[in-house]
């Protein structure tokens, strides 16, 4: 028995070493390919991008703590100075916020600071990944990150700033100031076809917040038809939580000097607020 | 020797298959969305695509763009229910009413306005740019950049070079006049996979030359 037992240490030793060497010889590998995204060797360069490509797949469906190893290599990568090389290392972090929202605070637990701060970062898809990743933390973004989205919503490149207005709609829950920043956007104040954009994103974002809810159903009241359009599908995409809205919608539903396109888009988005099912479909 | 050949050159990045998703991004609770594909394989004609860049360049000595047209082919979105029968999104799946989370979903167009070209420092073009996902903000757009140079030292018989550069998703394909230049099929249709793509992962660059007759 004493022996079978130190047999099973010393099998269970070598199964741990076999499997630190093989972390090791990964992280190396992850470095490695990074390293081999600067060749001048076309060949070499496409190699590594595949293969790092390949790591990811691979990396993106791992349990927390072995995905945690490859987090200093991945921080390394984000430092240098060549921008593919940066653009690879933070589609590890932007695949984080895509897929693993509920346990990516555990995966990002020790860099989420480190990570923030790059969002300075020159290049576009950087600063969009990173912030990403964050955006997509559950049960919502850091507060730290509030601020830094603020500043990204005058970001140069617009689809980093859509990435932060993503970030501010789920960090709202928890901040006011958040919350503000997304329902001052839709003030009087923007031009209708700015605010538009807005909702386009707030359709998809679903923020829950009451202050940007009422925002939202501020907008029914304008004239422009093509802004109650997208307010009422945004409404619709974000359903229960849009209650607010309920009444403005109904009233919109059966006016019939509205024309019937916005009537049946305004049914459809009470359906999806009250949780109704869509109607059969015909045979 | 003076030299006034016109080139059309015409790029364009498509989604191969009929549909893709699923994106939990919108309609979680119900499955998500499927986004309609393209729905085909490479083709100097196509008329379905993602984005497309069209520019008449011509080889006057210095070189000139003598005209660029952007297009994008509309988004558009379907609820779990719309493929459910036979994988496929179709005529039957047009319900007419949007933001249900049932059959047909959603619609949008993206930018053009991130879609370039300009003279290349050789005697060419590049094209180059990028465009989102209307109906999903927080994607990454699919980006491209594309140079062809031409070399016309023998009018009757010109050359190009090209190096692109896109990310590994979706389809591309490149055309001079109806010659093609430049085709990529993406090894993958899953979400995981086309997310990382965009995402700037796997991006890769490629080189090619040939006559353009």
């Amino acid at each position: 028995m004493k022996l079978t037992g130190r047999l099973g240490l010393f099998l269970l030793l070598c199964f741990s070493a076999r499997t630190i060497g093989a972390q090791e010889k990964s992280r190396e590998a992850l470095a490695t390919l990074f390293e081999q995204l600067k060749s001048t060797d076309l060949d070499v360069r496409n190699r590594a991008s595949q293969g790092l490509h390949s790591y990811l797949q691979g990396w993106i469906g791992q349990d927390p703590a072995t995905m945690q190893k490859a987090v200093p290599a991945i921080m390394a990568a984000l430092d240098d100075s060549h921008p593919d090389v940066r653009v690879q290392a933070s589609a590890f972090f932007g695949l984080v916020g895509l897929f693993r929202q509920k346990d990516g605070l555990e995966i990002l637990r020790n860099v989420v600071r480190d990570v923030i701060q790059r969002f300075e970062d020159p290049h576009p898809n950087v600063r969009g990944n990173l912030m990403r990743a964050i955006a997509g933390l559950e049960p919502a973004p850091p507060y730290q990150a509030v601020g830094p989205f603020m500043k990204h919503l005058k970001d140069p490149d617009g689809h980093v700033r859509g990435v932060a207005l993503y970030g501010l709609v789920r960090a709202a829950p928890a901040s006011l100031a958040a919350a503000d920043a997304v329902a001052r956007l839709l003030d009087s104040t923007t031009d209708p076809e700015s605010r538009r954009g807005l909702i386009q994103m707030l359709g998809s974002a679903k923020p829950t917040h009451p202050v940007i809810i009422a925002k939202l159903v501020e907008q029914l009241d304008y004239d422009n038809r093509l802004l109650r359009e997208d307010t009422i599908r945004a409404l619709g995409e974000i359903g229960p939580p849009a209650a607010p809205a309920i009444q403005k919608l109904r009233v919109i539903a059966s006016d019939p000097s509205t024309d019937q396109e916005l009537r049946a888009q305004a049914e459809a988005a009470l359906r999806s607020i009250e949780k109704k099912p869509p109607p059969r479909r015909a045979p | 020797m003076t030299s006034k050949l016109e080139f059309t050159i015409t790029t364009r990045a498509f989604i191969m298959p009929n549909n893709v998703g699923a994106d939990l991004y919108s309609c979680p609770t119900s499955g998500g969305v499927y986004y309609k594909g393209d729905d085909r394989s490479f083709s100097a004609s196509a008329t379905s695509f993602r984005t497309q860049q069209r520019v008449v360049y011509r080889s006057d000595p210095g070189g000139f763009i003598v005209s660029h047209n952007r297009n994008v082919g509309q988004s558009r979105s379907y609820a779990k229910n719309a493929i459910d029968n036979n994988g496929r999104i179709g005529s039957e799946d047009e319900d007419g009413v949007g933001g249900d989370c049932s059959l047909w979903h959603a619609a949008g167009t993206a930018q053009t306005s991130g879609m370039n070209a300009s003279k290349s420092t050789a005697n060419g073009v590049r094209i180059y740019g990028n465009a989102g996902n209307p109906l999903n903000p927080v994607a990454e757009p699919i980006d491209w950049d594309y140079t062809i140079n031409f070399n016309v030292a023998n009018p009757s018989a010109p050359t190009y070079s090209l190096t692109v550069t896109h990310d590994c998703y979706p389809a591309h394909e490149a055309y001079i006049g109806n010659k093609p230049v430049y085709d990529w099929t993406p090894i993958s249709n899953n979400m995981t996979y086309i997310a990382s793509c965009l995402l700037g992962s796997g991006s890769i660059t490629v080189i090619r030359s040939g006559n353009v007759q």
